[in-house]
C-alpha cells in the first residue's frame, strides 16, 4: 500500500512507447499542460509570487516540524467538535476501518470523492473484497473506474480519452443512452447517474486537501460539487486523511487554500472550498457521523529522514504540467498512484525504496522545470538525483558500476587520460567520414555506443585543444 | 463601493450572474420575478422566509434561495454558513441558485471571513462552504463545461443601501 502498482522497466518502456505514438493523448497531455501554464503565468505576473511561495513553504516547513504535536491538537479539536478520528499507522489498517464503519452501517454501497490517497491504500480494492461497492463520482475517476483502468493525471483522471471514447463508454453502462459526443450531453448524462447515487448512498468517502489543527477543520476543494454531495447527502461521511495534510492554524490554511488553485490551474479560488468542522449537529437536519482516519503509511518515516521536505508537496501537479517526460508519456506509463516529478519521488519514499520503486526516478530528464513551478519550493530535481544515487548505493555492484570504477581511474591519471581520449577520437573517425568535425553523431563504438543507443554524441575536433596549445607555445620559442 | 464593484466584477469573470439593489424589499421583489413559477426551496433566514413563492424539498426544486454571510471580493466569492435552517442539501441540490448578500459583508480577502467565524471555539459551524461561480468540469476532453452537480446557474443580488 505505497501508490506502487507496477515497477517493471520493460513495461514503462512499452506504455511509454505506446503514449509517445498515440496522438490524440498528445494532443490532450499538450493542450491541459499549456492551458495550466498560461493560466498560472499570467496569475503570478500579477502578484508577489516568490514571497507567496516563501510563506507557503514556511507554513509547511512549520507543520511537518510540528508534526506529531500538530496531529494531537487537530485530533482533539475534531473530537470536540463531534467528529470520531482514527488513527492508522498502515494503509490497510485505514482501509480496514472504512470496510468496518460500512459494516456497522450496513452499507452495500459508497459515493467517493475523488482521493489519491485511496488509490495509494487501495481502499476500492479492500472494500469490493467485503462485498462493498464504491462508486467513484468525480466525472475523470468516474470514467475511468467504469473502464477498469487507473487514473493518468492526479487533477484530470481521464486526460487520456477524448469525448467519443467517453460516449462509447457510456451508450455500454447500459440503460438510456447520452445520445451525442457533445460533452455537455455527456456531463448531463452522468450528472442524472450520479445523483440517484448521491441519494441512495449510507456513506460517502471523500480525502482532504488540508486539516487545521487549531480547530480540526477539515478543507476540500473541487470543480465540480460532487464531494459536497458525498459528504452531506449520506448518514455517515468518512475522510481519509495523510498525516501531512495537517497545518498549524487559519493563517497558514487561508494561504495554502488560495496556493492550491493558483498553483495547479492559475485561478484565485475554487469552485467550491468546503471547510468541515465536525458532523451536521442535531437540529440542522438529521443526526450525523464524521469520521477522520489519519493515515501515516510511511509518512513519519519519512519526516525522519533526508527527504522530509517532499512532504511540504500540497498536490497540486503543477510539477506534471511542467514535466517534458510527464507531457510526453502522460500518466499510465509510471506504473504508479503519483506520478510526473512529484509521483518519481514519493514513490519510492513511501514504499522505503523497495520493490524497485527507485527506478521510478529514470523517468526524468533533470531539467528542472518542476522545480521552477513548485508552489512550496521542494528542490523536486535534486531529489530525483539524490533517490538515484541513494538506489545506486545501495544496490550490488554491477556490471555498470565496475565500468564506471574503470573509467573513473582511467580519467583521474593525466596520462591515461590523455591515451583514453586520443584513441577514443581515432576510434570515431570511421563514423566522422560522412560527418563534419563538431557534428552530431547518432552511431558510434563501445563504449560510447552505451550513449549512442538512445542521444546523440558530438563528435571530437580534429585536434585536440591540448596538441593545439601545445604546437603554439613550441612555435612561440 | 471599491469592495462592491471589485466583488460584482470579480464574480461576473467567474461565471456568476449579479445585480445591485438599495434595499431588501427590492431584493424580495427580484427574487420573486426571477423564481416566476419555479419550484423553490430555501433557507430560513428572514430575508426570504417571508416571500410568496411555490415551495418544495430540496430534492425537487429548480431553484434555491440562500444568503451568504460574506462575500470575497477579488475572487467573487459567496461563503455559505449551513446550520439550522440552512441546510447543505438545499444549498446544492437544485440546478438554480439564487444568493443574498448584503454589502458590508463583502470582505478585502478570504483570511477576513475566516478569522470572525473561526475565533469563537464555542460556535464553530460544522460546514462552511466558500463558493466561486457554477460548478464545472473540464474532464471530457479537456473541454470546458458548466454545471455539475452543485448549482449550474448562479446569481447575486447584493443589497447595498448606499447605491
Amino acid at each position: 500500500m505505497t501508490g506502487l502498482i507496477w515497477a517493471d522497466t520493460e513495461k514503462i518502456k512499452k506504455c511509454a512507447a505506446r503514449a509517445i505514438s498515440d496522438i490524440a493523448l498528445q494532443k490532450n497531455l499538450n493542450n491541459a499542460a499549456e492551458h495550466e501554464r498560461e493560466a498560472r503565468r499570467e496569475l503570478e505576473g500579477k502578484l508577489p509570487w516568490q514571497e507567496m511561495r516563501t510563506m507557503a513553504r514556511q507554513s509547511k516547513t512549520g507543520a511537518i516540524e510540528d508534526l506529531p504535536q500538530l496531529l494531537d491538537l487537530f485530533e482533539k479539536r475534531a473530537i470536540e467538535a463531534g467528529s470520531i478520528v482514527k488513527r492508522a499507522t498502515t494503509g490497510e489498517e485505514a482501509a480496514q476501518y472504512v470496510a468496518s464503519v460500512c459494516r456497522a452501517h450496513s452499507a452495500k454501497t459508497v459515493v467517493k470523492g475523488k482521493s489519491m490517497l485511496s488509490e495509494e491504500i487501495d481502499l476500492n480494492q479492500v472494500l469490493a473484497s467485503e462485498g462493498i461497492e464504491a462508486i467513484e463520482t468525480d466525472l475523470g475517476e468516474y470514467i475511468v473506474q467504469k473502464r477498469g483502468e487507473h487514473p493518468s493525471h492526479i487533477l484530470a483522471p481521464a486526460v487520456h480519452l477524448n469525448a467519443g471514447q467517453v460516449g462509447d463508454l457510456f451508450s455500454q453502462l447500459g440503460g438510456e443512452s447520452p445520445g451525442s459526443s457533445d460533452p455537455a450531453a455527456l456531463v448531463e448524462f452522468a450528472r442524472r447517474r450520479l445523483r440517484q447515487s448521491f441519494l441512495n448512498a449510507k456513506v460517502g468517502v471523500s480525502g482532504a486537501n488540508f486539516a487545521v489543527a487549531e480547530t480540526g477543520t477539515l478543507i476540500i476543494v473541487e470543480s465540480e460539487g460532487n464531494i459536497r454531495m458525498c459528504m452531506t447527502m449520506p448518514d455517515v461521511h468518512i475522510a481519509v486523511v495523510g498525516i501531512e495534510k495537517v497545518v498549524s492554524d487559519w493563517q497558514a490554511a487561508a494561504h495554502l487554500v488560495q496556493m492550491l488553485p493558483m498553483a495547479a490551474q492559475g485561478t484565485e479560488m475554487a469552485t467550491n472550498v468546503s471547510l468541515i468542522t465536525g458532523p451536521a449537529r442535531a437540529g440542522e437536519g438529521k443526526e450525523k457521523e464524521l469520521h477522520i482516519v489519519l493515515v501515516d503509511s510511511g509518512r513519519m518515516k519519512v519526516r525522519e529522514g533526508p527527504y522530509r521536505e517532499m512532504l511540504n508537496c500540497i498536490h497540486c501537479a503543477a510539477c506534471l504540467a511542467a514535466c517534458p517526460v510527464y507531457r510526453q508519456v502522460g500518466g499510465h506509463t509510471y506504473g504508479s498512484t503519483y506520478n510526473g516529478p512529484m509521483g518519481v519521488i514519493l514513490t519510492p519514499l513511501l514504499a522505503a525504496m523497495e520493490g524497485g520503486s527507485a527506478k521510478l526516478t529514470e523517468l526524468c530528464s533533470l531539467c528542472g522545470a518542476c522545480r521552477e513551478v513548485c508552489p512550496v519550493d521542494i528542490p523536486l530535481d535534486d531529489f530525483i538525483i539524490d533517490i538515484r544515487s541513494d538506489d545506486r548505493e545501495s544496490s550490488k555492484p554491477s556490471a555498470e558500476s565496475l565500468l564506471f570504477t574503470i573509467w573513473a581511474r582511467l580519467w583521474s591519471k593525466p596520462a591515461s587520460y590523455r591515451a583514453s581520449v586520443k584513441s577514443t577520437g581515432k576510434a570515431l573517425v570511421p563514423f566522422m567520414r560522412r560527418a563534419k568535425a563538431r557534428s552530431w553523431l547518432s552511431r558510434a563504438p563501445f563504449p560510447a555506443s552505451l550513449w549512442t543507443k538512445e542521444r546523440n554524441i558530438k563528435a571530437p575536433a580534429s585536434e585536440m585543444f591540448r596538441d593545439l596549445w601545445k604546437k603554439r607555445q613550441d612555435g612561440s620559442r | 463601493m471599491g469592495l462592491v464593484n471589485e466583488f460584482i466584477d470579480r464574480a461576473e469573470e467567474n461565471g456568476t450572474s449579479t445585480e445591485l439593489v438599495r434595499s431588501e424589499e427590492e431584493a424580495g421583489r427580484r427574487v420573486v420575478e426571477l423564481a416566476g413559477a419555479a419550484a423553490v426551496t430555501r433557507w430560513d433566514d428572514q430575508i426570504v422566509a417571508g416571500l410568496d413563492l411555490a415551495e418544495t424539498s430540496p430534492e425537487k426544486a429548480e431553484l434555491s434561495l440562500v444568503v451568504a454571510s460574506y462575500g470575497i471580493a477579488p475572487s467573487g466569492s459567496l461563503v455559505l454558513v449551513h446550520g439550522a435552517g440552512r441546510s447543505a442539501g438545499a444549498a446544492l441540490l437544485p440546478p438554480r441558485q439564487i444568493v443574498l448578500l448584503s454589502s458590508v459583508a463583502i470582505v478585502k480577502n478570504l483570511i477576513d471571513a475566516l478569522l470572525p467565524i473561526y475565533s469563537d471555539s464555542d460556535a464553530i459551524p460544522a460546514n462552511i462552504v466558500i463558493v466561486t461561480g457554477p460548478s464545472r468540469t473540464r474532464d471530457i476532453g479537456l473541454v470546458p463545461v458548466i454545471g455539475v452537480h452543485a448549482p449550474k446557474e448562479l446569481h447575486v443580488i447584493v443589497i447595498s443601501a448606499q447605491v
